[in-house]
């Protein structure tokens, strides 16, 4: 498993990231996600030792991660931005890449070549943005690694590359145990896919849950009642927002719904009373709008 | 084959579980065979694969499916699941009755009701909605 403990960085003066624990098992998917510009670039550089933390460390299966780490080796990085070098086509980086991957695999390179229908001897600068992500997730996947770093993987893939891509991951990560570390803007994507989420907020982890529990734990309700009602008196439910339209309130909230609905039904006469879903990103929104992110000053 | 509803604010593993037992009693799946892997339903509906693991190990529980180690799921015959399914449209069923009576029905009118539904022969005359 990967274990972050308590990672601080600042660059100048800026503190970047902010006493950052991550946590993700063997063969699981954690999505990293956070406000633009929160740092989960940075927490992946910091995995993969560009960059040197301050304070905290970084340890995989047990093993602290340093610059000097044999370790590396069985981690991947697939960068937002990717820089190919000049004139390369997808065939001379896999055979550059393969002296620097052990178990970089011929066979999974041409398997997944195919299933992606991708060329292997165009020039990778010339190829459109999805194109490039496409090549580098193929060169990931072939390199077998113990854990892939995905940054904003799914950004400029069409929705068909998208099942495939998907379709890979999740097959390399139940046959070879892979742990999968992605982050994307796209929570609509990552939704119900991975086993654990840790949301990000000006280089702080605001919550990192099992994404399952994370849904037990944030529900949303909407309910009416007969006559005046005053939404303060419910606070012990611990409710984090509340919308009114009409006479309908929409309570979002962790306390429990069963005894929500008991306390309204005895004190009131209820004449609606649903629960609604949670999705990851009203989750995220509901998350950062706690910590006043989004709201006008 | 399996619809996954993302405004059901039910929790997926239990839509999975709802999805699998309808197309069991639809005979859409049927005795003994096989269920969709794990993985090959994970990629097809794109949920986490442990997710499903869930479910069917809930399926497995309530003994609608059955486990063969290294080869798959399996759906069970139909006749140990007929007397669950009698269960569950018991329940069915008294959702139905508590209904009818919150809208004012009164016991008598119910079970004529039910008469009606077994027998529609003696249909005509009364009118549902009469009181």
């Amino acid at each position: 498993m990967l274990a972050i403990d308590s990672l601080s960085k600042k660059f100048g003066d800026f503190q970047v990231l902010d006493n950052i624990s991550i946590n993700a098992e063997k063969s699981q998917i954690y999505g990293l996600v956070g406000s633009n510009g929160c740092g989960k670039t940075t927490v992946l550089k910091h995995i993969m030792k560009v960059y040197r933390q301050d304070e905290g460390n970084i340890a995989f299966e047990g093993e602290e991660v340093d610059e000097n780490s044999e370790i590396i080796k069985d981690f991947y990085y697939v960068q937002d931005t990717l820089y190919f070098p000049y004139q390369y086509t997808l065939n001379k980086l896999f055979h550059y890449e393969k002296l620097m991957y052990k178990n970089m695999s011929e066979e999974k390179f041409e398997y997944l070549l195919k299933y992606f229908n991708t060329d292997k001897n165009k020039i990778l600068n010339k190829m459109s943005k999805g194109q490039k992500k496409q090549a580098a997730f193929i060169l990931s996947i072939a390199a077998q690694p113990k854990l892939l770093l995905l940054d904003e993987i799914v950004d400029g893939l069409d929705a068909v590359i998208k099942r495939k891509f998907w379709d890979v991951l999740i097959q390399e990560v139940m046959d070879n145990e892979m742990t999968v570390i992605i982050s994307s803007h796209d929570l609509k994507e990552l939704d119900n896919i991975c086993d654990k989420v840790g949301i990000m907020h000006e280089g702080k982890i605001l919550r990192e849950e099992n994404l399952e529990k994370m849904k037990e734990d944030i529900k949303r309700v909407q309910f009416a009642v007969e006559g005046e009602f005053d939404p303060e008196q419910l606070k012990e439910f611990n409710i984090l927002q509340t919308v009114k339209i009409g006479s309908v309130f929409i309570l979002t909230l962790t306390g429990n719904i069963e005894e929500l609905k008991k306390y309204l039904n005895d004190n009131y006469t209820l004449l609606l009373f649903d629960k609604l879903s949670m999705s990851l990103e009203e989750i995220f929104i509901t998350e950062l709008g706690g910590v006043g992110y989004g709201k006008e000053k | 084959m399996i619809r996954i509803d993302n405004d059901n604010p039910k929790a997926i593993y239990e839509q999975i579980y709802d999805e699998i037992i309808r197309l069991i009693f639809s005979k859409s799946l049927k005795p003994d065979e096989k269920l969709p892997s794990v993985r090959e339903l994970a990629s097809m509906i794109r949920i986490n694969p442990n997710t499903i693991q869930k479910a069917y190990k809930n399926l497995e529980e309530d003994n609608y499916i059955y486990t063969v180690k290294g080869v798959g799921n399996f759906v069970k015959n139909a006749d140990e699941l007929r007397s669950l399914h009698i269960k569950n449209m018991k329940d069915e069923l008294y959702k139905v009755i508590k209904s009818l009576k919150e809208l004012g029905l009164r016991d008598e009118r119910i079970i004529d009701l039910v008469k009606e539904v077994l027998n529609p022969s003696i249909q005509g005359g009364k009118n549902v909605s009469d009181r």
